[in-house]
Order: C-alpha cells, then sequence, then structure tokens
C-alpha cells in the first residue's frame, strides 16, 4: 500500500519542533491530574508532530499517557501547560461550545466501547453527528449515512439497533459515525480493544482504507502486531515518548531502560571530511545510527570481523561485541562517505546502565550487531516501528 | 366488487383490535401473553413465560427480581428494543408488536425515553449537545428551539451551567441526569428505566430517584426496574418477576 511506506527518517529523533507540514503539533505538553492522593503527571513536556496522511499507533502500557494524549488533540481535557494546533486552529483557545462545533467538523472520533445509542439504530447513530451543523442537508443526511454504512460494510443492517448487531458491526457503525462530517482527521481509542482478533483486523483493514482515501488517522492500541502494520509508532513510558529509533533496535528492552537510554542518547555527526573516530574495545559506549552509513574497518581477533562492514540507520554496536569478538584489545575505525548521525552513550554512564539492570545487558546482546547482519542494507530496517 | 375507496381494489387486512383491559381502567400500555424464547447452545431458554400486564398514565411501576428473572427482557420487550417470540404489545390502541422496524423506531423516538445504567453520552459532544442531537433527528422541534429546549431540560436536572461541558467533566450522577434530559427530549409519554441507579452511590441514587418521582407527579409514565428494595416500596406499584413470571396477581399493592 503506498501511503504506508515508513517516512521515519524524516520526523525522527523525537523533534523540539514540528515542520511547517505537520497537519497537528504537540508542543512541550505537560498535563497533571490533582486528586485526592496527590498529583500524577500523565504527560511530561511532550512535543509531537503528525503529518497529512499518516496512520500513527500510540502504544505503551496502562497509564503511560496514551488516552491523555489522544484527549489533549480531541479537546476532551486540556493541558497544563504547553499547546495543540491542529491545521490552524489552536485546540485550546477555543471557548467550550466553539471547541464542539469545531471538534465536530474536524475530528472524527472512535471509542473502545463504540458509545453507540442504544435507542437509535444504526442509521440514526451515523446521522446524529451530522445534525452538529456538518453541512449536509436534510435530505442529504440520509443517503449520506447509508453510503457511510455500505463503506463499512453494513449494508442491509441500517435499520438494526446496536443491541441486534456483533461487537465488530457496533463498532463499523461507530467509524462510520466518527466519518458522519467528513473530517480529515480520526482519533480512534483503543478501537480494537474490546473486539476478538479477527473482527479487530476488518476494523484495521477499514482504517487502512481511509489512509489510501487521504484521512490521518491516530490510534491508540495495546495491540504490538496492529501497530507495526502503521506508519509508524509512537510508544509512550512514564508521560513521555520513548526514543523511536531505541524502540525499534532494542525491542526486548523494558520501556522504562528504554526510556533511560532516550534521555541519555546524545546525537553526534560524523563528517566525512573529519579524522574517522576509532571505537576502542576497552573503551564503554553504544552507538545507534539515525542517517547515513557507517563503513567500519577493524583489527579485531575475530575472523569474521576483518572484513569492511557498514552500519545503516536502525543498527546499532556496543563496546560488548567487540570485547565479545576479540577481547579488550580490538578497536574499529569509523569511516563516513557521508555526513553520518548517531547517537551514542558511553563512559561511567553507559556502565551505570548495564548495571542498572541484569536485563539490559542480555537485550543488547540478544539485538546486538553481528558481522551478517551489519551488512544487510540498512535500508531494509524500520527505524521506527516494531517490525525490524 | 371493487372497493371505490381503495383504488386497488384489494380489501384492507383484518384490522387487529386491543384487548379489553385487565381491570376496567383505561391502560396506556396493554401486554398479552408476552413470551420471549432465547434459542442458546444449551437448548431454548424461556427468558418470558406469558407476561399480562396493563400500565395504567401516570403509573410509577417497578419491576423486582433476581438477576435472570427477565426484568431486562421485559423492559426490551416494552420498547420494542427486541423482539418477542409470542404475544402482543399494544399502547394506545396501537399493535406495536405488529410495527415493521423502521416504524418502530419513530414509535419509540416519539412515544418512549429510555434510560440505562450506562449513561450512554458520547463524550466527544458536549451535554447540551447530547441533548439536542436526537431531538434534532426526529424532527420534532425546529433548528434553535431544540437547542432551548434542551437547555430547559438541563435546568430540569439542575445541569444548566454545565451545558457546554464534556460528559468527562462531570460526575456519573450528573451524567445520569443528562440521560434523564436526553430521554425527556421528546416528551415521551412513558420513560422506561433499567436501573438506573445501579452504579451511583445511595445519595446519588435518591437525587435521581427524586427526579423521576417529579415526573410522575407531573403526569409521566415510568417503569423502572431496580434491585433497591427500598426504592421499589416508595413506588405506585411493583411487580415480582420470577423465572419469566409475575409473581402474585398482577402485582397491584
Amino acid at each position: 500500500m503506498s501511503s504506508m511506506e515508513n517516512n521515519g527518517p524524516n520526523y525522527l529523533p523525537s523533534p523540539q519542533r514540528c515542520t511547517g507540514d505537520a497537519l497537528i503539533e504537540m508542543a512541550q505538553i505537560t498535563k497533571t491530574f490533582k486528586n485526592a492522593a496527590g498529583e500524577f503527571t500523565a504527560l511530561k513536556g511532550m512535543t509531537a508532530c503528525f503529518y497529512p496522511g499518516e496512520f500513527v499507533s500510540v502504544v505503551g502500557k496502562s497509564g503511560s499517557g496514551k488516552s491523555t494524549l489522544v484527549n489533549m488533540i480531541t479537546g476532551i481535557d486540556h493541558p497544563t501547560s504547553g499547546s495543540v494546533r491542529v491545521g490552524d486552529t489552536y485546540v485550546h483557545t477555543l471557548s467550550e461550545s466553539d471547541m464542539s462545533v469545531w471538534r465536530g467538523a474536524n475530528l472524527g472520533i472512535v471509542f473502545q466501547f463504540f458509545q453507540l445509542l442504544p435507542t437509535l439504530s444504526l442509521l440514526e447513530n451515523v446521522m446524529l453527528p451530522m445534525y452538529l451543523g456538518g453541512g449536509f442537508t436534510p435530505t442529504q443526511r440520509e443517503g449520506r449515512a447509508l453510503s457511510l454504512l455500505k463503506l463499512v460494510g453494513l449494508e442491509g443492517l441500517e435499520n438494526k439497533l446496536p443491541a441486534a448487531v456483533s461487537g465488530g458491526q457496533q463498532q463499523c457503525a461507530a467509524i462510520a459515525r466518527a466519518l458522519a462530517n467528513d473530517p480529515p482527521i480520526l482519533i480512534a481509542d483503543e478501537p480494537t480493544g474490546n473486539l476478538d482478533p479477527r473482527t479487530a483486523e476488518d476494523v484495521f483493514d477499514l482504517f487502512a482504507a481511509l489512509i489510501d482515501q487521504g484521512k490521518t488517522i491516530l490510534m491508540v492500541t495495546h495491540d504490538i502486531s496492529l501497530a507495526g502494520r502503521t506508519t509508524r509508532t509512537l510508544l509512550l513510558s512514564d508521560g513521555e515518548l520513548i526514543n523511536p529509533w531505541v524502540a525499534s533496535a532494542l525491542p526486548d528492552l523494558g520501556h522504562s531502560q528504554m526510556l533511560w537510554l532516550t534521555h541519555h542518547l546524545e546525537p553526534r555527526v560524523i563528517q566525512p571530511s573529519a579524522e574517522p573516530p576509532v571505537l576502542d574495545a576497552s573503551g564503554d559506549w553504544l552507538i545507534l545510527v539515525t542517517a547515513g552509513r557507517l563503513e567500519l574497518s577493524g583489527h579485531s581477533g575475530h575472523p569474521d570481523a576483518q572484513a569492511r562492514r557498514r552500519l545503516g540507520p536502525g543498527s546499532f554496536l556496543s563496546s560488548l561485541s567487540l570485547q565479545k569478538e576479540g577481547g579488550g584489545r580490538s578497536s574499529l575505525n569509523l569511516e563516513a562517505d557521508e555526513p553520518v548521525e548517531l547517537l551514542v552513550v558511553e563512559g561511567p554512564e553507559f556502565q551505570r546502565w548495564l548495571s542498572q539492570n541484569p536485563a539490559n545487558r542480555l537485550a543488547l546482546e540478544g539485538a546486538e550487531w553481528r558481522p551478517d547482519q551489519a551488512v544487510l542494507e540498512a535500508a531494509s530496517h524500520s527505524s521506527s516501528g516494531w517490525n525490524s | 366488487m371493487r372497493n371505490p375507496f381503495r383504488p386497488n381494489g384489494k380489501t384492507p387486512a383484518p384490522q387487529a383490535t386491543p384487548p379489553p383491559p385487565l381491570n376496567g381502567h383505561t391502560p396506556l400500555i396493554q401486554l398479552r401473553g408476552l413470551k420471549k424464547i432465547y434459542q442458546t447452545a444449551a437448548g431454548e431458554f424461556p427468558a418470558l413465560n406469558g407476561i399480562d400486564l396493563d400500565i395504567y398514565p401516570g403509573e410509577f411501576l417497578g419491576i423486582i427480581g433476581k438477576s435472570g428473572a427477565g426484568k431486562t427482557t421485559l423492559i426490551n420487550m416494552l420498547t420494542g428494543v427486541d423482539r418477542l417470540t409470542r404475544g402482543e404489545v399494544w399502547m394506545e390502541g396501537q399493535p406495536i408488536h405488529l410495527l415493521d422496524e423502521n416504524k418502530l423506531a419513530s414509535w419509540r423516538g416519539r412515544n418512549v425515553g429510555i434510560i440505562y445504567q450506562s449513561f450512554y453520552l458520547m463524550p466527544n459532544l458536549t451535554l447540551l449537545q447530547n441533548v439536542t442531537l436526537p431531538m434534532d433527528m426526529c424532527g420534532f422541534y425546529r433548528p434553535g428551539e431544540s437547542e432551548q429546549q434542551a437547555l430547559k431540560l438541563l435546568q430540569m436536572v439542575e445541569l444548566e451551567e454545565h451545558a457546554y461541558k464534556l460528559p468527562s467533566a462531570i460526575s456519573g450522577g450528573q451524567q445520569q441526569r443528562v440521560a434523564i434530559a436526553r430521554a425527556l427530549a421528546n416528551d415521551p409519554q412513558i420513560i422506561v428505566a433499567d436501573e438506573p441507579t445501579g452504579r451511583l452511590d445511595s445519595a446519588t441514587a435518591e437525587s435521581i430517584f427524586q427526579i423521576f418521582s417529579r415526573m410522575v407527579a407531573q403526569g409521566k409514565t415510568i417503569v423502572m426496574v431496580t434491585h433497591d428494595q427500598s426504592l421499589a416500596r416508595r413506588m405506585t406499584r411493583t411487580l415480582h418477576l420470577v423465572s419469566g413470571s409475575i409473581q402474585g396477581a398482577n402485582g397491584d399493592h
């Protein structure tokens, strides 16, 4: 599917600000909830950009801030600080009543529990949002609702009440309702969370078809396999975005460990003209390539490691593997024919991370660069999905 | 011979006539021989075993019984949300059980207000929109009028100051009051409520009950399923359902 190509590197790593063509821009959003038990910060200065035609999945454990993130965009909840722009509109500058009108015209929202009105037929449920003033005349409304129900595969069931159809069919009707006013953006919070896997697949296919028709979709999900099939995935942990390069390269790490790396990896650029840096097995370091290709030529005891090798976007290498191959004496020269962008953590910080959790070392070794893997064309790597 | 009043010459279908009242008063709704049998993997499950019941205008009728006794099934027959297996439902001389889905939907929209244990408010619509949109769709009011009417209803349930808030910004008890306002939108003759206080604490449940009592005082007819015996005692009449049948003689107090 042409629109589902992975465009990750253009947007990554986590941006400080969005480029002008972003359809949705969340800038430095913090959200703190106060209750009797004290304060809970659900989002911690989050910046995220969504571009037209993207199908973005939002994943993370319960309480990581997924629903809060989408509630900021829909205006269902207000940020403590920061701003959200959707198209030309700064959402949280609108009054409650203006916001509801804006929301009705611009966002289609799909919920986990469908939220169909039980006393209205599927047709009536789909027609309902058109009375918000979506620009359809009373005579157009029924025809449009029928064609939307046909689009979601519910032709012939339009006069049924929600209770008379299956959960999957109810969700399809809810999607048809979300499309009632032809909004450019669909926001779905766990749309398949209450459906069996086969029905979930149908709903996902429907979303993919809508992407092909030019919609932009944000989908909160627990389903990692569905997330892997979207344009890109935002992984949240503890109210922050995990660097997608980290999530992709080290999928076995715990989310809090990924978040630590997100905080501590520093960007570096190696210029082709510069003196090539040398990585020493006796040091402590982890490098993760995010753009360009590194040529590695080395002196290591391991026979496989004598050849020249390449690291492309999404590939990483740490001192652990070099030590394993050649003992403490081996080293590698890094050469670049083009500017190569890296994320690096080194020295005592890397040591500290390794000792934080024994699983970290295992996760590194489990996914670590191997000679045969490193020569794979880097382009085949997914930079931001789960399916690398 | 060709019937001059029916151009196609067909004779009309025999007119069904409503059954006589059970005890002389003129009922609003009549249920006769109501049976509902569900087909399950384990065989047939009779949820209702022949219900005969008249519901009178201005009644506050409680339906009590254990889980599985058929309370919700009975309610769903009354609202036409579910189809009966056998029997008849009449409202003011009209055979509801003979309506097709389309006609049933419009009958329901104009005559019955339905309130559930879950509030079914749309999370992305303001309270006002949640009440107004179903009114606009039924075409009962002119645009503009419907919003005025919805504001009045929100005022009745003491939520007019929150009209432009989203459901997530108010409490569960307040959400149920919005659902009540929505159920009243088209000024239905009968309100059917299935455990409307089931998810609310007792103080909030009491305030909801008082709203219902006020509506009855204003002439509405209410049928309410409840688990709460103390609430049931404060209604006009209580039906006790056991295994799909009404226990006692038509449930009169």
